[in-house]
């Protein structure tokens, strides 16, 4: 089977309502499975506006989104609900965690809705939780003190890592991260990427990273500017 | 399902809150049971008063104040019948027995009923149950009295003990039949009727007591004794009204329009069933509107869970985007939502199952003791399931509306996080 | 305080009571449109009396005054005659009519010459008697009474049963009776 191209975009357009000027005009953009990709754009430049594009909460005006080949907009909206946990893991800026869920409840979240990323959990014969655990451990969350803690009393990079759990869990072809280190400092940021990646390498994920800070571009192989891309001027968003 | 237990973890998570709701609906949900369970004992409690008599036969005036003051001492008689009348009816080739009624005076609160020994022989109540003794046996004699159960029980009376009977009904009356006092001979056993509030006399000694006495009140300087007043023609001038057992049923409508066209008196014959389901249509009025307003109160309960519900979802959008955005469906944020109120509802109902048992257990003996009604511990009826039911829906209903809410933001927020 | 409260029971329940007396005044009332049904079951008999305003069965209310009247009322006793037109008796109660009695008003002379005639509410009254075989399976009864007789509206039936007395308001649309 011929590898596709992670995400694919053709022409894309979109505005968020008719009348409205347009937000995003790109006339191209492909990512291949496994890259690690660097979304750079300040803020009001149409980043999250093409994060949501991406996966298939928005569907474009104008144009194509192919995700895994699979084009988004033939998707009636439950089958996108259903594309989209099955194949994406986020991870946002800040309060990522459901207040009212255990550390492991939420890590295993996903799973409660996508039967795909519930069967790649559990394949090694792990439990739901067992193998929230393990991800949890490589995220250097090993602590038993902490995993039972309420989520609401961890601290903002503890909670990151819960996130980043989450995503990971049933390993999803493709990450996309939303600024998810713009809440922590410099150190912190350095380690949490590096976690990042290392468990994007071991599920062979592709990651999407955006974020306006540009000490963290140098870590990613392929940096894509938003400005650059988007044809519309910068001040609309 | 998965969605329902996440509904109940953030339940928890706001616990105080929802506990309030929770209160809110049980107390309103053990309201409405508890009035319908008053509702439907109170005629069941009615309704096993009188069992087996055919008629009830006193002067002319309605068929409820009839039955209400002969039967079940609510109430006094307008007018008298005469014993002639009664001596008539009695004698009726298709009466088999009567039982005449004498009411009027009262003990320490207690209604006191002249009778005859006819009343333990003939008395039926429940379905067709005899009166029994508790201790000791009918009244032999003039100054003889035969307690029901709890008119012995309250007034700490036994066998042998002697009272005095107040004239009239009143609970503080002054004036006493002091001269002729009662030897206590029988104390029945429970009926859960006002039978067991009823101090029973014979006919003959409602006479004696009355020796000397004109229009309520005792003549000046003629005292008579109890003993002079046995020696005096004790045969009751009046009654207050009687129960009639036909031999057979058949005849029933006929002997009610005979007494009833009675020449010699205006009387009035009722049939206890009759009487008695017109009385029902009376209280149904009062007791649609008791329950509409309990319905109502659970209503306001539901509005309450309704408003907080309302009020909460927008500090809620950021969970429904976190949700939305490891897979959960619209459809999933309307479950989550609705399966909220949804859950209130049903603990609230079982709560108030709780409340309304644990309160029937603390209440009983107290309804008991002070209104004659006793209170049966015993499963819902089927017609409490369907109150229940009704306000289990209600409430799924009503969690449709912030469930509805919440799965149009979530369709308009997506997972962009607003707050 | 037993008293007070029993009190404000006894004075709720006797005030709805003489609300009511005054509304129910006349148990026999002649009213319109409406008839009483006395039905009394013991042992195998079963006996039902039916007693109605004529105006419900025959639409007016004094002697026949033409052919045409005398009609009405001949036709309306030839048909109170047959109760098994009457009365829906369930089949496997096995009952059969044992005793008939119909008694048409303005059967008698006025007492004197120009007695007010119409002031005078006249009543059909008729008697049935009934043995049944499997009186136990008599739970209800049909009463078709207002089919043949459309002026009656509504119907008060008493009736008496070993489950004890009640009462019950029947009209076309509610025309079975429980015993």
């Amino acid at each position: 089977m011929p590898q596709t191209a992670a995400i694919q975009l053709s022409n894309l357009r979109f505005r968020w309502r008719q009348g409205l000027p347009e937000v995003l005009n790109i006339s191209e953009l492909e990512v291949a499975r496994g890259e690690r990709v660097f979304i750079r754009g300040a803020s009001g430049s149409g980043k999250s506006t093409l994060l949501a594009l991406l996966a298939g909460v928005n569907l474009p005006t104008n144009g194509e989104v192919n995700i895994l080949g699979q084009a988004i907009s033939q998707l009636n909206g439950s089958r996108r609900d259903h594309f989209r946990s099955d194949h994406i893991g986020f991870i946002f800026q800040l309060f990522n965690l459901i207040p009212y869920l255990s550390v492991l409840e939420n890590v295993a979240l996903p799973c409660r809705f996508s039967r795909s990323r519930r069967l790649n959990a559990t394949r090694s014969g792990n439990t739901l939780h067992d193998e929230a655990r393990r991800l949890l451990e490589h995220l250097g969350m090993a602590d038993d003190d902490l995993i039972h803690r309420p989520v609401t009393e961890l601290s903002v990079g503890q909670q990151q890592r819960v996130a980043t759990a989450r995503a990971l869990i049933g390993a999803p072809e493709i990450i996309i991260a939303d600024e998810p280190t713009s809440a922590l400092d410099s150190d912190m940021r350095q380690l949490f990427i590096r976690l990042l990646f290392q468990e994007c390498e071991r599920t062979g994920s592709t990651l999407l990273f955006a974020s306006h800070d540009k000490q963290l571009e140098s870590l990613f192989e392929r940096h894509i500017t938003l400005e650059k891309i988007n044809r519309i001027g910068q001040e609309l968003g | 399902m998965a969605i329902l237990s996440l509904a109940f973890k953030s339940l928890l998570n706001r616990r105080f809150t929802a506990s309030l709701i929770l209160l809110s609906i049980a107390l309103s949900v053990s309201l409405l049971l508890g009035v319908e369970r008053l509702r439907v004992e109170s005629r069941n409690s009615f309704a096993n008063t009188i069992s087996g008599t055919d008629l009830v036969v006193g002067a002319r005036s309605g068929a409820i104040n009839l039955l209400l003051y002969s039967v079940f001492r609510i109430g006094d008689a307008t007018n008298n019948i005469s014993w002639s009348s009664y001596r008539s009816i009695a004698d009726h080739p298709k009466v088999a027995w009567t039982i005449p009624l004498s009411l009027g005076d009262s003990h320490m609160g207690f209604r006191v009923l002249g009778t005859n020994r006819d009343y333990f022989l003939h008395y039926r109540y429940s379905s067709k149950r005899r009166l029994s003794f508790h201790a000791g046996g009918p009244f032999e004699q003039v100054y003889q009295t035969v307690l029901g159960y709890e008119a012995a029980k309250a007034l700490n009376y036994r066998i042998g003990q002697r009272i005095v009977i107040a004239h009239g009904t009143g609970k503080t009356s002054f004036t006493l039949h002091e001269d002729k006092p009662f030897e206590v001979v029988g104390i029945l056993n429970p009926t859960g009727t006002p039978v067991d509030r009823t101090v029973h006399v014979p006919l003959e000694g409602i006479e004696a007591i009355h020796q000397g006495w004109i229009a309520g009140r005792q003549l000046a300087g003629l005292q008579i004794s109890a003993e002079q007043a046995l020696e005096r023609d004790l045969t009751p001038k009046a009654l207050t009204a009687f129960l009639v057992g036909l031999k057979s049923k058949l005849a029933t409508f006929q002997v009610q329009r005979e007494i009833n066209d009675y020449r010699k008196e205006p009387l009035l014959a009722i049939l206890p069933g009759v009487a008695l389901q017109q009385l029902w249509d009376l209280m149904s009025v009062a007791e649609n509107a008791l329950l509409v307003v309990t319905a109502l109160v659970v209503t306001i309960g539901l509005v309450g869970m309704l408003t907080v519900m309302l009020a909460g979802l927008n500090e809620r959008r950021r969970e429904m985007a976190i949700l939305r955005s490891v897979g959960a469906r619209p459809r999933h944020i309307l479950l989550l939502v609705t399966g909220e109120s949804l859950l209130l509802s049903l603990v609230g109902i079982a709560i108030g199952l709780l409340l309304l048992y644990g309160g029937l257990l603390v209440a009983q003996p107290y309804v008991e003791s002070h209104f004659g009604l006793y209170l049966p511990i015993t499963l819902p009826a089927p017609r409490e399931w369907f109150m229940l039911g009704l306000v289990g829906t209600s409430g799924l209903l009503i969690g449709l509306i912030p469930g509805y809410r919440a799965y149009r933001y979530s369709l308009a927020d997506g997972m962009n996080i607003r707050i | 305080m037993t008293r007070t409260k029993r009190g404000f029971i006894v004075l709720s329940i006797s005030l709805a009571a003489g609300i009511y007396q005054t509304v129910n005044a006349e148990q026999d009332a002649h009213i319109h449109g409406e008839a009483h049904l006395l039905i009394a079951l013991e042992g195998s008999s079963l006996q039902i009396e039916f007693l109605s305003p004529a105006m419900n069965i025959v639409g007016f209310e004094h002697r026949p005054q033409n052919e045409t009247q005398a009609q009405s009322i001949e036709s309306a006793v030839a048909t109170l005659n047959q109760p098994n037109l009457l009365f829906k008796l369930p089949s496997t109660a096995q009952c059969n009519p044992v005793v008939v009695e119909v008694e048409p008003p303005f059967n008698h002379e006025p007492e004197h010459a120009g007695a007010e005639e119409s002031d005078e509410h006249s009543e059909f009254t008729s008697r049935y008697q009934f043995q049944c075989q499997e009186a136990a399976r008599l739970e209800r009864i049909g009463i078709e009474i207002f089919r043949h007789f459309s002026g009656t509206q509504a119907i008060e039936a008493q009736s008496i049963s070993s489950s004890g007395q009640r009462s019950q308001e029947l009209t076309a649309e509610r025309n079975t009776l429980d015993l």
